[in-house]
């Protein structure tokens, strides 16, 4: 079937070079998707693939005008269906046709359309012109091929969606007028994340003058997730490097299984530091309480460095830190925790891992020492804080060793 | 506990007789008086009275060390207790300025 046939207007009939797609919209409110083929001032020739009955259907084009239109009963065939236009409704009024503009703007191509505008410019300026306004018709189109969001311009307090086939997102409009209005306030553009639900939206709103401009709204949705599961696999990679390089000595954890590696019990001391002099008060109570034990003194010296390495740390990167300590007959434990920016993640292995003293300064020094001499250190990182627990055995084994320590004579102060 | 320096001058040589603990809240004091130190061609650092030292003393420590070795002038750490050593080693000091630098009691 010739679809020139389809409707009427024969002299101007014109087929598009792409078919657009359009939202026809039933008077009880239903909506038909279909692809406008061809346009005559009178009439629309549209591929509808699931048509439903109606006595009429409002089509909506880019927000600019309305067109009422009536199928045309006896003229379609399969999917192809012929409409004439009833009513075409625009700011300034309503007219049965489209005029010539409206007829343009349907039946030309963007690009098609540059060339008419610009056709009457002079030669020296033609070309520049239609360069550049079909660079921004690319930057456009290729917004419109990633559906990513949707494109809105804002003229005072009213929001008129632009282009089509975008996703639309339905942000509360209190949200969208306060962008404006820091746009129109300074001038600027702005940018902010939302949260609605389970979404996340990137708005940008970029004013054009100090009432009007465009807002585009990106569902980041799907990016910020992929970045979370980027970052939690770059932890796993770093908490299974760290503790295969460490013997497993170094465990890396999230705050919420902290629990599971710390008692709940009651500590046999606890203290907030606050000032650098208080570092050698913890170290004080933990060497008394592990010389109760009788544990040797070359071990209670090497275990209070590793505590005042990290309390140090707290003290450095947190200004305060808080220090519980646990001693039972099979092992020491101590737990330093601070509210600090917590240690970044591509500092973790220098942090963490780098041997040996440098004269350039280096996070590492305080880690060595532990790592040395501990048999397990637990940590928590993450901008809320750091959380280190601090553990020696006290078995047999490290008794037998008090005969051959006995010939040092330092006492921790 | 804090951090006493008692400065000794004999002929060429300035010692630094120290007592206490060498750490985080007792550095500066350290650093600000082997600033002070001029006309001399051998430094003595005694660290019999050290009871405790951390890694921010050790710095302090190497970098005073460094600093008078780049202006040519000897440099000992001696009377380092048996613990305190072996932190030193622990962090590579020993190995990266030698025996002759850091003495042992």
């Amino acid at each position: 079937m010739d679809c020139y046939e389809l409707i009427d207007g024969v002299a101007l009939q014109r087929k598009l070079a792409i078919p657009q797609k359009i939202i026809l919209e039933t008077t009880d409110g239903q909506k038909c998707f279909g692809e406008l083929l061809i346009v005559s001032p009178v009439g629309l020739a549209i591929k509808i693939d699931n048509l439903v009955s109606s006595p009429w259907f409002l089509i909506n084009i880019q927000g600019n005008f309305k067109l009422k239109v009536q199928r045309i009963a006896n003229r379609g065939k399969d999917n192809y269906h012929g409409f004439d236009i009833m009513e075409v409704h625009r700011d300034t009024g309503i007219s049965s046709r489209l005029n010539n503009e409206e007829y343009k703007v349907l039946a030309m191509t963007s690009d098609q359309l540059i060339d008419e505008l610009t056709e009457d410019l002079p030669e020296s300026v033609k070309n520049i012109v239609q360069e550049r306004l079909k660079t921004e018709l690319e930057k456009g189109k290729i917004f419109d091929a990633l559906k990513v969001g949707q494109a809105i311009k804002y003229q005072n307090n009213n929001f008129k969606p632009l282009g089509r086939g975008t996703e639309k997102i339905n942000l509360p409009q209190k949200d969208l007028r306060d962008i404006v209005q820091k746009c129109s306030k300074t001038g600027l553009p702005q940018r902010e994340l939302f949260v609605q639900e389970d979404q996340i939206y990137d708005v940008h709103g970029i004013p054009f003058d100090y009432q009007s401009g465009g807002l585009l709204l990106l569902d980041v949705t799907s990016v910020i997730n992929k970045e979370r599961q980027i970052k939690e696999k770059e932890l796993e990679i770093y908490r299974e490097a760290i503790e295969a390089v460490t013997g497993g000595r170094l465990i890396l954890v999230g705050r919420l299984q902290l629990t599971s590696y710390c008692y709940d019990s009651q500590p046999d001391f606890e203290l907030t530091i606050n000032v650098s002099e208080e570092i050698d008060r913890v170290r004080t109570q933990v060497a008394n309480l592990l010389r109760n034990i009788k544990y040797p003194e070359r071990e209670i010296f090497l275990f209070t460095v590793c505590i005042s390495e990290a309390v140090t740390n707290a003290l450095k990167h947190a200004g305060a830190g808080r220090c519980r300590c646990w001693v039972t007959p099979d092992k020491v434990m101590v737990e330093i925790a601070d509210s600090g920016p917590g240690i970044n993640f591509k500092d973790l292995p220098k942090a963490t891992l780098m041997q040996h003293f440098s004269t350039t300064k280096s996070l590492g020094c305080g880690f060595t020492i532990m790592l040395k001499f501990l048999d397990k250190i637990v940590m928590a990182t993450d901008p809320h804080g750091t959380t280190l627990i601090l553990e020696k055995k006290i078995g047999p084994q490290k008794q037998k060793s008090i005969d051959d320590l006995i010939t040092t004579n330092i006492r921790v102060s | 506990m804090p951090l006493k320096i008692e400065v000794r001058q004999f002929a060429k040589t300035r010692s630094l007789i120290l007592a206490g603990v060498l750490d985080y809240s007792t550095t500066r004091d350290f650093e600000n008086s082997t600033r002070q130190l001029e006309g001399f061609n051998k430094l003595v650092i005694d660290f019999k009275e050290i009871r405790f030292i951390d890694s921010t003393g050790i710095y302090s420590l190497a970098q005073a060390v460094t600093r008078y070795q780049e202006k040519g002038i000897a440099v000992e750490v001696q009377n380092i207790s048996k613990p305190i050593y072996e932190i030193l080693d622990i962090l590579g000091l020993v190995s990266t300025f030698g025996s002759k630098v850091f003495i042992q009691s």
